[in-house]
């Protein structure tokens, strides 16, 4: 009785039951069925395996490449690349290294760098973890946080890995990457490691990121407590190398309050080349450098050194020393690079007017070279003033782009006949995630003369107008 | 049919240190017969070996030198000649397991110490810690900053377990990680002496400086030296060539220093050209990018090196990881990563699998390392090169530790086991280790290295080497290959040798667990618990001695370690110092977990 009473009360209940337990029955059934029917089916015997391994025939491990490309033929350098180099036996004046406060060849960094050999040797034979630190690295980091006005700082071995793996050290499977669509190589391969969704926004287009930004917003809203632990980053450059802007920092940080999203900058292009004191992009807006969540940047260019660095809070700077694949995996920075930098870093502390000067010659080499090119088929990319480099392109814009490219490399092979060094910029095309307009890359350095820069412009004007 | 479709029987760890230590010259007492099928298999494995015997005798590198004791190679040699095929100077590779009660009470520590870590974490919560210095999330910085509560909410950072770890597991044994140097990392270096009063959040540095032995540093053929040649010539360079270049090879130019080295390397290892590149880790990062792609099948050995595991996944191959020291029998076992098949379903999509893959397949590459940094084993090249043949794989090998420190002259693994650098396909190794530099190189078929230089993202984006760096490398490895004139290289590469093989039987003798083949200057000594690295690690330096103690998550969970990496730089009364220093600290922490130190016992091992 009570039974029934039972049934009439739970009816719907017993009877989902019912259903369930048939479905796990029927899959079961299903599972076994199929298994059956794999195991009755014919299988390669060992002879057809070998017959099929046999047929196969794997494609070559890379493609030939042809005797005649620029890769295989590179200039090879004699002696110090300062603005004055001897290319292939010619010298020249250089307008292609990145060496934007003229630091190579520096006597007092040299020194420091000699004296490092004789008393630690070249290499420092380990890993940070494992007897890989030297002092001179403990020096170093110390030194470029309190000039950064961060708490801590970390040093990689190479600036491109650098940013490769500190993307990768914070954003992880499931994350959010907002990236800027001009980024450069080594960012797109970090953001490529992390394995988070990512975004590209338009080049500094600052209603496209807002766009973006919205719409994750709305997602979010959907799900929030989902979205209470997804990560978001903005990763963008302060000078971009590709094309020679700067970032809009104050907007971008607004953005970071206001849709929680962390703030990653690389900094290569633009750390001892833009502020009062060469202290980057942070600096030259005037912004608290705390709000900036990291700063990421090579010692490559503006530092004449190898390596890299990432500066900022403790909290985030210290989680890559167990988890920056390149930081912990990576034998460490040679002491003597360490050395060098560090010196190169105290000079522009001592004489910040070397910063003054690179970024009159900047403002020299904009206006001059927008002069030298007018009537000629190039034009210069518009770009930030204080930018040291310039990227030069071809004005037509319909032109295919092999032709562009022929008519760039016309242009640096006749300037390096008349002693002017100047660089073609090349990318890795297929690899590159967005197409990259051909250009020829004219730097500055705060060293060089006003005279030498007049020459160098007469000469690009004159290639320009000839070709 | 079936039989035939069978995945060959994974062989365990245990079934290959029993098998392994069943060809040395040693009697073992076991109550188990070979199977007959691991019998089959040894036979099949044999013929590289037999093969290359001969070629052996004719390298023994200890009998070209005149000076060498006859007794130390009685030792090794004529005992092993007997049942490794004459094959005199390769030991094989071993992988002891402890008892099963030690493996379980390692899980017991781990859960102790997590325990007594959320334990923490829980008082920190509510503000009985102690040390006020850790500050559970920064973010609330920003808060002040902003002057508002509301706008300070940020996901974290990084996950609950990570930092949980991090703050309280890593940080109590922090002090042997991490430890800075002062000096030269030669055969003794300066550590640089600091203290805590924070539970090692912080370190206060007196300004001293201890002197010590040097275990930690991959400085094999001791070329890390603060004078001599290598270090004028380095010097020297900067006269000449400046530090850095500040552009790309492809853009503003080559240092001719680098472009001098790129030719010796190609010298010194028989291929056609070479290429090199300012950082190891980002040889293997990157390069494997330009070499295969989504069509492409990377079978990758288990225990590879993060850059290798790195670099396979960013180049969107099909990778597959197969057992370390695994038998590398049938295709099975190389396609499906090892035999972790288990159920016939599974089997029989993989045997469609098979089909499939390889008609859609572009390539198999198969990366493995010479020497593996953290097992010190060397691969297995002649049957590695075996199965590539028969599949028509394409062969990675990393000789990062093994380059300059194995071979009669140094150059690597190639020529230990004596085989033809031509099969294999992409030779890569970096300057950080025997070189005592920085950097690495990718060498190879002229067709190979000309696609990576016009495919190398170093060439584009990046600065190429620096010329002391260069210089360096460029000078010992002219002493390795003799062209200085002097047998110095050549001493070099013997006294490591030794160093290595008496080190490693002196520390089986005196009971420890220690991985990988004789002949690996990479010696790790298992210590099983995590709890033990701290006082491996603070023990050995209370005794003057820099040891590397490594846990998870580098190794795997159970398998805690120290690792010594021997140089040609150490005399033998360092080493003796540091095996009596090992002996006492191994006593003391209850590390000898060996059962086979009685076949060592009388044995008179001498260097």
């Amino acid at each position: 009785m009570s039974l029934m009473l039972f049934f009439e009360q739970n009816t719907l209940h017993i009877l989902l039951e019912f259903v369930l337990v048939g479905v796990a029955t029927w899959l079961y059934v299903q599972r076994r069925k199929a298994q059956a029917k794999l195991a009755r089916e014919p299988r390669l015997t060992p002879e057809e395996e070998d017959a099929l391994i046999a047929e196969w025939q794997p494609e070559p491990l890379t493609p030939e490449t042809p005797d005649d490309h620029f890769a295989l033929n590179p200039r090879i350098a004699n002696g110090k690349m300062t603005k004055e180099v001897v290319m292939d036996g010619k010298t020249c004046l250089n307008l292609a290294s990145t060496n934007f406060l003229g630091f190579i060849g520096n006597e007092r960094i040299e020194t420091k760098a000699k004296q490092t050999i004789f008393k630690y040797g070249v290499g420092s034979c380990g890993p940070r973890g494992f007897y890989g630190t030297v002092d001179v690295h403990l020096d170093l980091e110390k030194d470029l946080a309190e000039f950064m006005e961060c708490e801590e700082s970390a040093l990689y071995s190479y600036g491109f890995a650098t940013i490769a793996s500190a993307i990768p050290a914070y954003a992880k499977r499931g994350d959010i990457i907002f990236v800027d669509k001009a980024c450069n190589f080594s960012i797109q391969k970090g953001v490529q490691a992390s394995r988070s969704t990512i975004y590209w926004f338009d080049h500094n287009d600052m209603t496209d990121l807002e766009r973006l930004l919205e719409e994750q917003d709305q997602r979010d809203k959907k799900n929030p407590k989902k979205a209470s632990k997804v990560r978001r980053f903005l990763v963008v450059e302060g000078l971009y190398a590709n094309t020679g802007r700067i970032c809009p920092l104050p907007k971008l940080l607004e953005f970071k309050w206001k849709y929680k999203v962390r703030v990653f900058i690389d900094e290569s292009f633009s750390f001892g080349v833009l502020g009062k004191t060469g202290r980057g992009v942070i600096e030259h807006y005037g912004i608290d450098p705390i709000q900036v969540d990291l700063v990421m940047a090579s010692l490559e260019n503006a530092i004449a050194s190898t390596g890299g660095f990432c500066a900022g809070r403790s909290f985030v700077v210290g989680h890559q020393r167990l988890s920056g694949l390149g930081y912990c995996f990576s034998a460490s920075l040679p002491p003597l690079l360490a050395t060098a930098a560090n010196e190169a870093l105290t000079m522009i502390k001592e004489d910040p007017g070397r910063v003054h000067r690179l970024q009159d010659r900047s403002r020299a080499l904009h206006a001059g070279l927008t002069e030298a090119l007018k009537g000629s088929p190039f034009r210069c990319r518009e770009g930030e003033v204080l930018a040291p480099f310039r990227h030069v392109e071809v004005a037509d814009s319909s032109l295919r782009k092999e032709e562009k490219e022929r008519m760039l490399d016309e242009v640096v092979e006749k300037a390096f006949e008349e002693g002017i060094l100047i660089a073609r910029a090349r990318y890795l095309d297929e690899n590159e995630a967005f197409p990259i307009e051909p250009s020829i890359r004219v730097s500055t350095q705060s060293e060089l003369e006003d005279f030498e820069l007049k020459r160098a412009l007469n000469v690009i004007e004159r290639a320009a107008k000839i070709v | 049919m079936v039989e035939a479709i069978r995945a060959p029987k994974q062989p365990t760890r245990k079934g290959n240190a029993f098998r392994i230590f069943h060809k040395m010259p040693f009697k073992i007492h076991s109550n188990k017969a070979p199977k007959l099928e691991d019998k089959e298999k040894e036979k099949e494995s044999m013929p590289p070996h037999q093969e290359n015997a001969e070629l052996l005798l004719k390298y023994d590198p200890l009998r070209d030198l005149g000076d060498c004791p006859s007794s130390s190679r009685k030792d090794s040699g004529s005992e092993a000649s007997a049942d490794f095929n004459g094959n005199r100077k390769r030991s094989p590779n071993e992988f002891e397991q402890a008892s099963w009660i030690t493996k379980h009470s390692v899980y017991l520590a781990w859960l102790v110490l997590l325990i007594f870590a959320h334990i923490r974490e829980f008082m920190r919560r509510v503000g009985l810690e102690s040390n006020k210095k850790v500050p559970l999330e920064l973010d609330s910085q920003w808060c002040r900053f902003l002057g508002t509560d509301q706008d300070g909410h940020f996901p974290p950072l990084y996950s609950d377990f990570e930092s949980t770890y991090t703050r309280n597991c890593y940080m109590r044994v922090k002090d042997v990680f991490e430890r800075p140097i002062g000096s030269c990392p030669g055969a003794k270096v300066n550590v640089l002496d600091r203290y805590s009063k924070d539970y090692n959040w912080s370190f206060i540095y007196p300004g001293t400086q201890t002197e010590v032995i040097n275990t930690g540093s991959y400085n094999y053929l001791g070329f890390a030296q603060s004078s001599g040649p290598c270090a004028e010539a380095a010097a020297a360079s900067i006269d000449v060539e400046g530090i850095t270049t500040c552009g790309q090879a492809s853009q503003t130019g080559l240092p001719s220093s680098q472009h001098r080295l790129e030719s010796l390397v190609a010298d010194f290892l028989g291929t056609e050209d070479a290429i090199c590149f300012p950082m190891g880790f980002a040889t293997n990062s990157l390069h494997c990018t330009a070499i295969a792609d989504k069509n492409t099948l990377i079978l990758s050995d288990e225990y590879n090196h993060a850059s290798l595991r790195l670099g396979s996944r960013l180049s969107g191959a099909n990778v597959k990881a197969f057992k370390h020291n695994g038998e590398h029998e049938g295709p099975r076992e190389v396609f499906e990563g090892g035999g972790r098949v288990r159920e016939q379903e599974e089997m029989q999509t993989l045997q469609q699998g098979i089909t499939k893959l390889i008609q859609s397949l572009l390539q198999i590459i198969i990366i493995i390392e010479g020497i593996y940094s953290m097992e010190g084993s060397i691969c297995d090249l002649p049957t590695i090169i075996a199965l590539k043949k028969k599949y028509k794989a394409y062969l990675y090998l990393d000789e990062a530790h093994s380059i300059g420190a194995m071979g009669r002259s140094g150059r690597g693994v190639v020529e230990y086991w004596d085989v033809d650098v031509r099969d294999v396909d992409i030779m890569m190794g970096t300057f950080t280790k025997s070189f005592g530099s920085a950097g690495g190189y990718i060498a190879g078929s002229k067709r190979l290295v000309s696609h990576l230089r016009r495919a190398s993202p170093t060439n584009f984006y990046c600065a190429p080497m620096s010329p002391p760096v260069a210089e360096q490398i460029i000078g010992s490895m002219s002493i390795i290959m003799g062209k200085d004139g002097t047998n110095e290289g050549a001493l070099r590469i013997d006294r490591l040798a030794r160093n290595a093989r008496y080190f490693r039987l002196r520390l089986k003798q005196m009971g420890f667990i220690v991985y990988g083949s004789d002949d690996s200057p990479v010696v790790p000594l298992l210590i099983y618990y995590p709890t033990h690295c701290g006082e491996y690690g603070r023990q050995m330096l209370a005794r003057k001695i820099a040891v590397v103690v490594v846990s998870f998550p580098a190794t795997d969970m159970t398998e805690s370690r120290v690792r010594f990496c021997l140089s040609a730089a150490h005399t033998k009364e360092m080493l003796d110092e540091v095996l009596d220093a090992v002996n006492v600290v191994g006593d003391h922490a209850f590390s000898k977990h060996s059962k086979k130190a009685h076949l060592y016992k009388n044995k008179r091992i001498e260097w």
